[in-house]
């Protein structure tokens, strides 16, 4: 699809574009550029243009909303039982980082009914503001109306980026604010860089399960938005004598929220916090019976970690599905995670695969765990995993 | 009840290839199915459907072949299968998907439920389902486990998976819900009604049929826009050895407890 068209009278047919186009779709003719049919508007010639003489003829790109006035890096501080949660340090050391680049203030978002303990933590990062609503219809589970808040806070304060974790909320209440605002949003990012001059967000995300990267920009609508993935970014320590501003935001009034939240159902199960968990212990099949997944229990408590499985033994009713890590259960991405008895289906390893170090017992030497495995032991678990908590015992009682 | 369910259809292995120049899919090497946890939202929608009466519609926007998503989807049970097809929705992002998908309910009619996967496995943003509720201006609830019971065709009782446990939840109709995989196995249909299901029809709107924009669609409508792909590296210098190497299980405990410690930390 053909749709950028050249402004003749700017053209001075200088041909920076002609070497660009990867596609070969622009050509001299006489001292203007023309463009082929076969052009894809992938944007690049304009871009680079130094004389504005390219154009887009997308409406989207010819709409810039608020572009030259947004202002601010706003991260997404989401927060339950009290605390802000663990996502929030690494929005903020990641906005930190970007506003060394781009020079402009970091705003922390933060929306509930009981939320002083909240702000207080907030009040020792090294941000600029933090802006506060608060309702006391606020919970955990209305998110239509604390969407309806956010857009509020957000389309007052206009700011130029706005991130926020790939939790459970923010995968539910991103997505949302974006189509309401009519901007872009790139999901699950693990790196970002910007551009010099016009700030644009360069945002990079796993796509099919890790096996593709892809790098995203939104051009012309902002904010630009884009959600995290949990544990890549470095988060932000607590510092001393620092002051954000606190700017609360009391005009925003509430419709009823539509969601009702009942009760809790099997919360004794699900306490696993895996996609937070820094080191995860997973049985599989291997295990071959349900009174051994003790073993796994047993190494996840000596290693301070958490239990995951794969579907195998999930599908067996040994485990919950909380549990299960893969193309169809929780992605997850630990500093250390050991798999034990599991064979490494594709559908597994999408789940796992960018894990720091990962472990593998097995006692097939060709099971394909084996080819991501940083360390692998050949064996029977039920001889391996006994050995390694004892091994840890000792070297625990030898320290102290 | 009037249920929609909305399903993709995606490549059978995720390790795929990208056409170097448009960032977009090799379409044409691969094999398709449906996504996964779209079949557990279909299953979701045909128990409904058997338990209150009433209607399922399954719809998709891709390219033509994505029928075969919809025949497969028929001879579960779907009563109704409407296919979005053109190429100015091609390139679509999550945005311009979900506002092709919102047109089409426009025009159909949004029913009392939507139900859609909880993420595709190819693109995996799982922003598709909250968007399109958006563009509909109706409630969504993410993470879906099950659903338990409509209440005077008013109101649905489910079950969200959150980061803490499984919460009861009651939402008022109409209502769009990802799911997650349920227990509930999606059904496989029989030789039988694999037959019987092919002389139900496919209905396909193009932008013209759908009366859509096509600046909103398709690559011109989408806000974010693909710059660049690669395929990651991960190198793994593997040490892989028998149980019965001691050395090396040496070094391994070190490395784990090196782990442990910055854990307790
Ligand atoms: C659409 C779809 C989605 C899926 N989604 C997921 C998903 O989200 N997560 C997931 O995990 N799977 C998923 N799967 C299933 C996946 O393909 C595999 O079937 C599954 O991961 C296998 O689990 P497993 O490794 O525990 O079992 P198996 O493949 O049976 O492997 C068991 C392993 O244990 C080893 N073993 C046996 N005995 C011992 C012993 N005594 N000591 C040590 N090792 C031993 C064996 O050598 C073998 O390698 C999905 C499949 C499909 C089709
Ligand atoms: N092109 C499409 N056609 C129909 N449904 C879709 C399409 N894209 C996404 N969906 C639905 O939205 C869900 C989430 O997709 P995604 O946001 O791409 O991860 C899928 O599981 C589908 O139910």
């Amino acid at each position: 699809m053909k749709l950028i068209r050249v402004i003749k009278g700017n053209c001075t047919g200088c041909g920076v574009c002609i070497n660009l186009c990867q596609i070969n779709a622009l050509f001299l003719s006489g001292k203007t550029i023309q463009i082929k049919e076969n052009c894809t508007s992938c944007m690049a010639c304009v871009n680079i243009c130094p004389v504005h003489a390219l154009e887009s003829q997308s409406e989207i790109y010819k709409s810039s909303i608020g572009n030259l006035k947004a202002k601010g890096i706003a991260i997404l501080a989401e927060h339950d039982s009290g605390r802000i949660s663990q996502i929030v340090a690494q929005l903020i050391g990641i906005a930190i980082i970007l506003k060394k680049e781009i020079h402009e203030p970091v705003y922390a978002i933060i929306i509930g009914s009981n939320i002083e303990n909240q702000i207080q933590e907030l009040r020792h990062y090294d941000i600029d503001e933090i802006l506060v609503y608060k309702n006391e219809n606020l919970n955990l589970f209305n998110e239509d109306i604390q969407i309806d808040a956010l857009t509020e806070i957000i389309k007052e304060k206009n700011p130029n980026i706005f991130i926020g974790g790939s939790t459970i909320f923010g995968r539910s209440v991103l997505p949302r604010i974006a189509a309401r605002l009519s901007t872009g949003l790139t999901a699950d990012c693990t790196n970002f860089s910007v551009r010099k001059g016009d700030k644009l967000l360069y945002q990079t995300r796993p796509a099919f399960g890790g096996n593709l990267m892809a790098t995203i920009i939104c051009e012309k609508r902002r904010p630009q938005m884009a959600s995290i993935r949990q544990n890549i970014f470095q988060p932000a320590l607590q510092q001393k004598g620092c002051n954000p501003k606190i700017i609360e935001f009391k005009q925003i009034t509430l419709p009823k929220s539509k969601i009702n939240f009942l009760e809790y159902l099997e919360t004794q199960h699900c306490t696993t916090i895996l996609s937070n968990a820094k080191i995860i212990v997973s049985g599989g099949r291997g295990l071959k019976e349900k009174k051994n997944l003790s073993l796994i229990y047993d190494l996840a408590e000596s290693l301070g970690g958490e239990v995951g499985a794969s579907r195998a033994i999930v599908d067996a009713g040994w485990i919950p599905y909380s549990h299960q890590i893969g193309q169809t259960g929780k992605t997850v991405n630990p500093k250390l995670y050991i798999a034990c008895g599991i064979s490494g289906a594709i559908q597994h390893l999408i789940g796992m695969k960018t894990s720091d170090m990962i472990v593998a017992i097995n006692n097939d030497p060709n099971a394909p765990i084996f080819r991501i495995a940083d360390y692998g032991i050949i064996g029977d678990l039920k001889e391996v995993i006994p050995e390694i908590i004892s091994q840890l015992e000792k070297k625990r009682l030898n320290l102290t | 009840m009037l249920i929609n369910i909305f399903i993709k259809q995606v490549p059978e292995s995720i390790d795929i290839e990208m056409d170097a120049k448009t960032h977009t899919l090799c379409r044409e090497s691969i094999a398709y199915q449906t996504n996964p946890f779209d079949l557990f939202a279909l299953e979701e929608g045909l128990l409904l459907k058997e338990k209150y009466g009433g209607k399922t519609r399954v719809l998709s926007m891709g390219p033509p072949q994505a029928v075969k998503a919809l025949e497969e989807s028929l001879s579960m049970g779907a009563d109704d299968a409407y296919l979005l097809s053109d190429p100015l929705f091609s390139g679509a992002d999550t945005y311009a998907t979900s506002y092709t998908l919102s047109s089409v309910l426009k025009l159909i009619g949004i029913g009392d439920l939507i139900l859609v996967g909880k993420q595709a496995t190819d693109g995996d943003t799982g922003q598709v389902g909250p968007e399109l509720a958006e563009h509909l201006k109706i409630t969504h609830v993410t993470n879906v486990r099950s659903i338990k019971e409509i209440i005077n065709g008013k109101k649905v009782i489910i079950s969200k998976m959150t980061e803490k446990g499984t919460a009861l939840l009651e939402v008022e109709l109409p209502a769009l819900l990802t799911i997650t995989k349920t227990d509930k196995e999606p059904r496989t249909p029989t030789l039988r009604d694999i037959v019987q299901s092919k002389r139900k029809f496919i209905d396909i709107f193009d932008s013209k049929r759908l009366k859509i924009d096509t600046m909103k669609t398709g690559l011109k409508g989408s806000p974010t826009k693909v710059i660049k792909t690669f395929k990651p590296e991960y190198t793994s210098e593997g040490r892989i050895f028998p149980m019965s190497d001691s050395i090396s299980l040496s070094i391994l405990l070190k490395e784990l407890q090196k782990k442990q410690e910055n854990n307790v930390e």
